[in-house]
């Protein structure tokens, strides 16, 4: 009977202490890229304005930028410093420019008549895709809309939608396909190669549904929309085109 | 495609929590003996077969699953039995960048109690071989909320009706079942089937059994059950594997076990064996 209480102790302790193991895989390499933010097109006369430029490698991590150099295409309409610090000087428009090295991002940039309301903006952005199947074991379809309105940006299917319900599908905007993305329930992860768009999997699996795109995500900055199960696969993804 | 990746926890946890065949299940035990097992099992994939039968790319999951299963003769024609997955470890590996080291897919680990099931195992009144039934109850007391739907039950309390067959003699025995399993909550409903073969050697100290055992789902669950959570419906599963038991006394009252199982075909359903090794007691 003690062959079995030792034994059965062994093999207790060897089954609870079973642990979380590590898999390698190559890193997505995603284009370089500089951002300017935040994305604000209009500011009332006068007014200032700082603007950061982000720097994300590629390997989809943002750094700190070593050198950015501002311009303005306008500089009597809207002057920005070295610092990024703009002021809308006369009416009209001018486009912003942020540059380190070969990278350029740019905003356009104009000066609110009378009663605007500072830092927004009219439809500035819009992108579109149809869901496909990535691979044979699941399927998605549909139209899938990105598109900022009044600075805020909102990821959209449309009725045409469906994929393959599972047990923890989240929406991100990604940069590559590889299968594999950062995901925190209840939150979003941003970074360069990828933004959660749904803080939540998702419950429903066809229909209209939208989503607003969290702040501090440039959906400039990305090339597909995946609908992405924590558990391993990709059940579908679109490219965005304009 | 209605079935998804879930299923194959679902089949996981089949596989799982299979009761040890150890004692054949046509035959009832004398009243007041008793086969007692603590079984410890294992499965590591990274495939699952898909709902066509294909097998496709799955993160690396494992599944540890500590279980105790006992059966005991309320009368000669009467056994009581009951599997109880005491502790059930669900990891999935995390990803990390290879050229930058960044954790790419965080780990995820469940830690809980699974499905217990219950069930009564009576005598039939044949002859020439053995034969019973058996009215086992599957409890949801495992965890079906967990938020990546790494689940160690399946939220549903299921009833199954199983007829067991089975013929022998001093060194060999054979026994087959067939079972309908009635399923809640929209899963579909199943039809399950084992097989064994054992043979005894080395005055029988060593019990040497083939079994093949298996899943066939009668389609008829609902779409929302599909989307409602992990493991869902429509489940096969057909595995084939060896297990071995060796009293380590003469009186043969304790013992070690050790068993494989694998897949020969599947939906739904982790693509990797399963292994498990045991202790057991046995009051004949």
């Amino acid at each position: 009977m003690k062959k079995i209480l030792k034994l059965s102790a062994l093999l207790g302790v060897l089954s609870v202490s079973a642990c979380v193991g590590t898999d390698y895989i190559d890193d997505p390499i995603v284009p370089e890229r500089i951002s300017i933010f935040p994305r604000i097109t209009t500011l009332p006369a006068l007014q200032t304005q700082v603007f950061s430029a982000q720097y994300t490698n590629q390997y989809g991590i943002e750094e700190a930028a070593e050198s950015i150099v501002w311009s303005s295409s306008a500089p009597e309409k809207v002057s920005i410093d070295a610092n990024g610090k703009a002021q809308t000087l006369a009416p009209g428009k001018a486009t912003l420019y942020a540059s380190n090295g070969n990278l350029v991002d740019s905003l356009v940039l104009n000066q609110a008549g009378g009663s605007g309301n500072p830092g927004t903006s009219d439809t500035t952005f819009f992108k579109q895709g149809v869901f496909t199947t990535v691979n044979t074991h699941y399927f998605a379809k549909g139209n899938v809309y990105l598109q900022t309105v009044n600075g805020v940006t909102q990821l959209r299917t449309a009725s045409n939608f469906g994929t393959s319900p599972g047990p923890s599908v989240y929406v991100l905007l990604t940069n590559h396909l590889n299968g594999s993305y950062s995901v925190t329930p209840g939150s979003n992860v941003i970074n360069g190669s990828s933004a959660q768009i749904t803080s939540n999997k998702l419950s429903a699996f066809s229909g209209v549904q939208s989503w607003t795109v969290p702040a501090g995500v440039n959906p400039a900055n990305y090339k597909y929309v995946v609908l992405y199960c924590v558990l391993g696969p990709i059940f579908g993804a679109a490219e965005l085109k304009q | 495609m209605k079935k998804i990746v879930q299923h194959a926890f679902r089949l996981l946890l089949v596989i799982c929590l299979l009761p040890s065949m150890a004692s054949a299940q046509a035959w009832t035990r004398s009243k007041g003996k008793g086969f007692y097992k603590l079984d410890f099992a294992r499965i590591y994939a990274q495939n699952i077969f898909d709902e066509r039968g294909d097998v496709a790319p799955f993160r690396t999951l494992g599944n540890y699953t500590s279980s105790f299963y006992g059966e005991y003769g309320l009368l000669n024609k009467l056994t009581v039995t009951a599997n109880v997955p005491f502790y059930v470890r669900n990891v999935i590996n995390e990803t990390k960048g290879r050229q930058t080291g960044q954790v790419i897919e965080q780990g995820i680990v469940n830690n809980n109690v699974g499905d217990v099931d219950l069930a009564l195992r009576f005598a039939l009144p044949v002859k020439r071989f053995a034969l019973s039934a058996t009215l086992m109850f599957g409890l949801p007391t495992g965890d079906a909320r967990q938020v990546d739907g790494l689940f160690t039950g399946d939220g549903e309390f299921n009833q199954m009706l199983k007829v067991s067959a089975g013929k022998g003699s001093a060194r060999w025995w054979v026994q087959g079942s067939l079972g309908l399993n009635n399923r809640t909550k929209g899963f579909s409903d199943e039809f399950r089937y084992d097989f064994e073969f054992g043979y005894k050697f080395f005055r029988d100290h060593l019990l040497a059994i083939l079994k093949v055992n298996g899943i066939e789902s009668l389609q008829n669950g609902s779409v929302e059950a599909a989307a409602s959570g992990l493991f869902s419906n429509n489940v096969e599963f057909m595995g084939i594997g060896p297990e071995v038991l060796y009293y380590l006394n003469a009186k043969k009252t304790f013992g070690v076990s050790a068993r494989v199982t694998g897949a020969l075909s599947g939906q739904n359903v982790l693509a990797a064996p399963s292994t498990a090794i045991g202790v057991f007691l046995d009051f004949k």
